[in-house]
């Protein structure tokens, strides 16, 4: 199945007036997609998938399940499948009456529907639970059922709204491997939401960028990574988030750009330096692998007010007069907090974005 | 070092107290170690209080198992010289117990019928659509609970004969549910706002209807809160009153409560059935509550796995 989504728009009245949590949205999704709406909280995603889902109305636009329109269409006619955050099994069914509960009420013999519940939960390897009610379970098992109950009554497409963000980091993972092969397996379009960019990155196909109740880019996680059209995506994709300096376009031809930084130049090798024009305004993103850290020599200078593991690496965080600068360094480094250093940005894989509209104006060949 | 750890436990136990269980005066002054004259005082009260709701039921039972002849006797016995159940046979032969009875049976299933069902459907509704000024309109609902029944009989009686509804068991029963219905819509609205919306969505989400996702999932849910109402209406409308006495003017049409008390303003109490017909009208209450207390604790045992 396809899904089709057209100048969706979704207002709310609340006391103080008309909230817009939705404002006129497009995108579509193919069959087997992975696709992922991620953004900080409060900015659309979870009304966007509730629209989907049929759980919302909305004030205006279309959505589309292979052509047809499903705009009126109620959730229980639209025959998906959703994940919610809390998990919402049942507290009075047992596990099996719990998954299968959608072939309840599609009048299926329990006998039947008990043997497809059997199958569903061998698949998420929870068979000695059936008999147990959810309560008697641990979070990671409540996810594995509530999982096992979407696959039961074969969806057209998986919807799920943030079902890990209440798990702990390992069963997380654990979880996501699980959501993963019963995507592999059925091979329908799953629309998962997130706040949290790693989980998009690792799990999507493609990913919509939410902010503010508009989507900010679409695009595969190697392309958000390494295109973003604006800075709000090349901040909010990538942890840890790329480094911004303000400044102004000094000279511009060929590939070069110099940008006056705090009053330093910087030299930046771009694709296209006719983007720029000599006094705009522009800001400078790169992420913190491309910033060299050298004693002595270097465009910028900083203290180091912070070091810190993040995995296998360590993260420095600079303060200087440009700002804030989080540079990645190997683990055996020798620098020392406290210590006044020197910066320099990889020149070749920089982001140029206009200081006004923040959208990306040219970037480096090696981004 | 020693007061910090001194503090330390206090802290733990006040902690403790806080989390496991709720505060128990009782329990919280013999864990403090207050003096054995405390325990004792409040063990003394205890018993007083206990005497006090015990005495009277013992007495009704005592004195409804005495031969009629033996119920005057100065002095009286605690426990009946002889037992006979005369005053029961008396109570159904000679009064209009079986009427009565009948005709509280009646009221108490229209009223549990028409308060549960009611309730149910207000609470859900107003836990589930958006409806304006809903908080005022929960206060007023509570306000219409704190009136007098004698403030509600009076302006009942005037609307009720002007539509034909006095001296008939539709108009007592709409009349007695207007009573318990206040108390019952606030229970459930309060039990709804305890199911999470999410449960019904996901059983949306799985094909059913909303009609279906509340019968099969939020009303299982708020069982208990179905039964504390019907518990509660049965309570209201079996012992109802004021508004009988006043609605039902004729005698074959009275309740239970209504046909007992006009046994002690006859010629002379006939206190015998007086206490036989009591006997009588505890039986079945104790029966409902009794049956549905299992349920009762049963949906609290579901709630608690949430």
């Amino acid at each position: 199945m396809t899904i089709e989504v057209s100048s969706l728009r979704k207002e709310f009245s609340s006391p103080s007036g008309t909230i817009t949590a939705v404002d006129g949205i497009d995108f579509s999704i193919d069959e087997g997609d992975f696709f992922t709406f991620v953004g900080p909280s409060g900015c659309g995603k979870t009304t966007t998938l509730r629209c989907i889902a049929g759980l919302e109305t909305p004030t205006s636009g279309s959505i589309r399940f292979d052509g047809e329109d499903m705009t009126g269409k109620p959730a229980h006619k639209r025959n998906l499948a959703m994940m919610f955050q809390n998990i919402a099994l049942y507290p009075h069914m047992k596990v099996k009456e719990n998954i299968s509960y959608p072939l309840k009420v599609r009048n299926v013999p329990k006998q039947e529907r008990y043997e497809n519940a059997e199958e569903a939960a061998d698949i998420m390897q929870i068979r000695e639970l059936l008999e147990k009610y959810p309560g008697e379970l641990s979070g990671g098992q409540q996810q594995r059922a509530a999982l096992a109950r979407t696959i039961v009554h074969e969806p057209e497409a998986f919807l799920m709204d943030e079902p890990l963000s209440d798990l702990d980091a390992k069963l997380k993972v654990e979880i996501r491997k699980e959501i993963q092969r019963v995507h592999d397996r059925v091979e329908k379009p799953t629309i998962y939401v997130t706040h949290d960019q790693e989980e998009a990155m690792t799990m999507s196909d493609r990913i919509a960028v939410f902010n503010d109740g508009g989507i900010e880019q679409i695009g595969t996680p190697d392309e958000l990574y390494q295109r973003p059209t604006n800075r709000f995506v090349a901040n909010f994709i990538g942890n840890p988030s790329m480094n911004f300096f303000d400044g102004t376009v000094d000279r511009a031809s060929g590939e070069t750009v110099v940008v006056s930084v705090d009053g330093r130049d910087v030299e930046l090798r771009v694709v296209d330096s006719t983007a720029v024009g000599v006094g705009d305004e522009v800001t400078v993103g790169v992420r913190p692998e491309d910033v060299r850290l050298d004693r002595n020599d270097g465009d910028l200078e900083g203290e180091i007010t912070l070091i810190e593991r993040i995995g296998k690496q360590m993260l420095a965080t600079i303060e200087g007069p440009q700002g804030e600068v989080r540079v990645t360094l190997p683990a055996d480094n020798a620098y020392e907090k406290g210590e006044v250093i020197r910066l320099s940005i990889e020149t070749r894989a920089t982001h140029l974005f206009d200081s006004g509209s923040n959208d990306v104006v040219t970037r480096g060949p090696d981004v | 070092m020693s007061i910090r750890n001194d503090i330390g436990q206090k802290w733990s136990s006040v902690k403790q107290r806080t989390v496991d269980k709720p505060w128990n005066p009782l329990t919280h002054l013999s864990h403090q170690g207050r003096s054995r004259g405390w325990n004792l005082l409040l063990n003394a009260l205890l018993v007083l209080l206990l005497f006090v709701v015990i005495f009277p039921i013992f007495w009704m039972v005592s004195t409804a198992l005495r031969p009629t002849d033996m119920i005057y006797n100065v002095p009286q016995t605690l426990l009946p010289q002889a037992f006979s159940v005369e005053n029961f046979v008396n109570t159904f032969e000679g009064t209009n117990f079986p009427t009565y009875f009948t005709n509280s049976m009646i009221l108490s299933v229209g009223v549990v019928g028409v308060t549960t069902s009611m309730s149910t459907l207000a609470g859900y509704g107003l836990t589930r659509i958006d409806i304006p000024h809903k908080k005022t309109f929960a206060r007023i609902i509570l306000f219409g609970y704190m009136f007098p029944q004698i403030l509600l009989a009076i302006p009942m009686f005037i609307f009720w004969s002007r539509i034909g509804l006095i001296n008939s068991h539709l108009g007592l029963i709409l009349a007695v549910t207007a009573t318990a219905l206040p108390f019952g819509i606030w229970l459930m609205w309060k039990f709804f706002q305890n199911v999470p919306i999410s449960l019904e969505e996901s059983a949306q989400m799985a094909g059913a209807s909303p009609f279906r996702a509340f019968y099969e999932i939020a009303l299982p849910m708020a069982k208990p809160g179905v039964i504390a109402v019907a518990i509660f209406s049965y309570a209201t409308a079996w012992g109802a009153y004021t508004i009988p006495r006043i609605i039902m003017p004729t005698s074959e049409n009275w309740p239970l409560t209504v046909g007992i008390h006009m046994f002690t303003i006859q010629k002379q109490t006939l206190w015998g059935e007086v206490m036989a017909a009591s006997v009588m009208m505890v039986i079945p209450a104790f029966i409902f509550v009794f049956a549905l207390q299992k349920y009762l604790l049963e949906g609290f045992e579901v709630g608690g796995q949430m």
